[in-house]
């Protein structure tokens, strides 16, 4: 990924994150002290499986250890950062509507003026859309969007697995405990919202942080698929997610 | 015997001092024997101890007494001072700059932090304080009954009374029914009923198990709703998965779990160090009542001990601190504690 001013404040975030979450959340404590982990290692001789990575299943199971000291949520959001990576793939004007289809809550970081609509099985999607004075952008799994009428303003952005990063030519990339981790862009290429989640190598594959959720913290939770890799865009810089080689 | 000179000071009698950081310094090889010869529950693992240590705000510190090159008595306690961070787990290395060694039980504040051989008295445990750190101004006992009180220094001490524990003996009833029918007409009526319709209930499925049996990650869980209830400042820090996981995997503790029949939702769960003679009931909690929880299943659970405890020929149980009141409803009997901070 380079050395980047950029990229060094981005290792200088995530690693601020994993000390903090070492200090204060217990799974990480447990898990750190007892087993180790490196970049960086927080107990001298301890270096841990994986780098300190842990798998999805792990997090999940363990999510009531997730909450830092000072309380908060352990709930997962399975959407989390789709405002912040929608925006960066599609052109949310004021007055868009977002439905987002297989979510519990609308999103909550959409840009002013967008709203956000959280479709429950039961709701009248042909009433709404018809309804809708502005542009819609629907947000799901492939098969719900390809029920949906044809309108002149509504835009389809499917959600991909890990699995499915050759497909295109939109969408957005979701894992069950990150969240969404990257948005196909202009350049045909899965970019990473940096702000908000750092990527990490590890002999298991990638591992990605939460870098701005207070609780649950997620740190260095597995991607699940070790062909996935991490490069940086010729276009546009920043990092992205390319489908490489199995190992 | 494990011994580390940087942590080793003489003392003035034919006692040694050991000082163990369990987070950093391995397992001594006479711990298991200690452990065993002591009759320390299974939070005394030296595993146990480790996991406790890194999961605490304060560091933990094991004081080994040695007489002739042999352990004969142990203590363990937080070395609590300034700074302290409620919200933090301990530093990896170092601790507070000042102040006392607060010796507890390692998981229980309900039992005294100190084991000791024949002819040691709680005095001795005061010979720890100059090892424990520099910055160590004092000794805080808790859980000190009247005849170590009586031995203890008079001058240069704090003496404040704290809730009594309560032990429920059990040995001399015949089965739960006899122990039962020797209850006041209230809670006997009471626990009668409780146990009637908790058995007869066809929506849970109760189980008394090696707790290995259980998941730890689920217990943990279900652990939060009790956690929330008595939250505050000082409160323990929350139970964590992994030390429960650790603890669950050891023979020596038993769970008691009341489960959905139909979902396998844990509703309702105990978990007891077992003890050659007096088990102790260590965590418990239940999903609320109206969010699907068994009605009176704390009352069932100590019923189903109390039967379980008799079957296996125990003495009794170690019921703790904290709701006298129904603990004496209970039968259980309670031991005068007191709270001494000796300064050095």
């Amino acid at each position: 990924m380079g050395t980047s001013l950029s990229t060094v404040l981005w290792q200088l975030t995530y690693r601020a994150v994993v000390r903090s979450a070492f200090a204060t959340v217990p799974f990480y404590r447990e898990h750190w002290a007892l087993d180790g982990r490196t970049d960086p290692v927080l107990v001298p001789g301890r270096t841990g499986r994986h780098g300190g990575a842990v798998d999805a299943a792990t997090v999940l199971a363990r999510r009531a250890d997730l909450v830092p000291l000072a309380g908060g949520e352990a709930v997962v959001d399975p959407l989390r950062g789709l405002g912040a990576v929608l925006r960066r793939v599609e052109p949310l004007r004021t007055g868009t509507l977002v439905a987002v289809f297989g979510a519990d809550s609308a999103p909550v970081d959409l840009p002013r003026g967008v709203r956000g609509w959280a479709v429950r099985p039961d709701d009248d999607v042909d009433a709404v859309l018809a309804q809708a004075r502005g542009p819609v952008v629907a947000v799901g799994p492939d098969k719900q969007l390809q029920l949906l009428p044809d309108r002149p303003h509504l835009r389809r952005v499917p959600l991909r697995e890990l699995d499915e990063l050759d497909r295109g030519p939109h969408g957005l990339l979701v894992h069950p405990v990150l969240g969404v981790l990257a948005g196909l862009a202009d350049c045909g290429r899965w970019h990473v919202d940096r702000t908000a989640l750092y990527l990490r190598e590890t002999d298991a594959g990638l591992a990605g942080t939460v870098l701005r959720q207070r609780s649950p913290r997620l740190v260095d939770t597995l991607l699940g698929d070790e062909r996935v890799r991490l490069s940086a865009c010729p276009r546009h810089r920043g990092p992205v997610l390319t489908p490489g080689l199995a190992r | 015997m494990n011994t580390k000179p940087m942590n080793t000071k003489p003392m003035s009698t034919d006692l040694d001092v050991e000082v163990l950081d369990p987070r950093h310094d391995p397992e001594p090889a006479y711990w298991a024997a200690l452990r065993a010869r002591a009759g320390l529950r299974a939070d005394w693992a030296w595993d146990m101890l480790g996991t406790s240590a890194w999961l605490a705000r304060l560091p933990l510190l094991v004081a080994v007494l040695h007489r002739a090159g042999a352990p004969v008595g142990v203590a363990t306690g937080t070395y609590s001072g300034l700074p302290y961070h409620p919200k933090r787990f301990v530093p990896v290395r170092g601790g507070p700059l000042v102040g006392v060694w607060h010796v507890r039980a390692p998981a229980s504040s309900a039992l005294p932090g100190w084991w000791l051989d024949d002819g040691l008295t709680v005095r001795d445990v005061l010979r720890c304080r100059p090892a424990i750190g520099r910055g160590c101004a004092g000794v805080l006992l808790r859980q000190v009954g009247p005849e170590d009180l009586a031995v203890l220094p008079a001058r240069a001490r704090l003496v404040r009374p704290t809730e009594p524990t309560w032990t429920l003996p059990v040995h001399d009833v015949g089965d739960v029914t006899e122990w039962i029918g020797g209850l006041r007409r209230k809670r006997r009526a009471h626990l009668r009923a409780t146990w009637r319709e908790t058995n007869d209930d066809q929506r849970i499925v109760v189980d008394v198990a090696t707790a290995s049996t259980t998941d730890p990650a689920e217990v943990a869980h279900l652990l939060r709703h009790n956690e929330n209830k008595y939250h505050g400042r000082f409160s323990p820090l929350p139970t964590a998965a992994g030390y429960l996981g650790a603890l669950m995997r050891r023979d020596d503790v038993l769970t008691v779990t009341y489960r959905d029949r139909d979902t396998s939702a844990l509703l309702a769960v105990g978990v007891t160090l077992d003890h050659p003679r007096w088990p102790m009931p260590r965590y418990w909690s239940m999903l609320p009542v109206e969010r699907g929880g068994v009605r009176n299943a704390y009352f069932h659970h100590l019923t189903v001990l109390v039967d379980w405890a008799i079957g296996n020929g125990k003495q009794g149980l170690l019921l703790g601190k904290g709701k006298s009141e129904v603990k004496e409803s209970l039968g259980a009997v309670p031991t005068e504690q007191s709270a001494v901070l000796v300064v050095r």
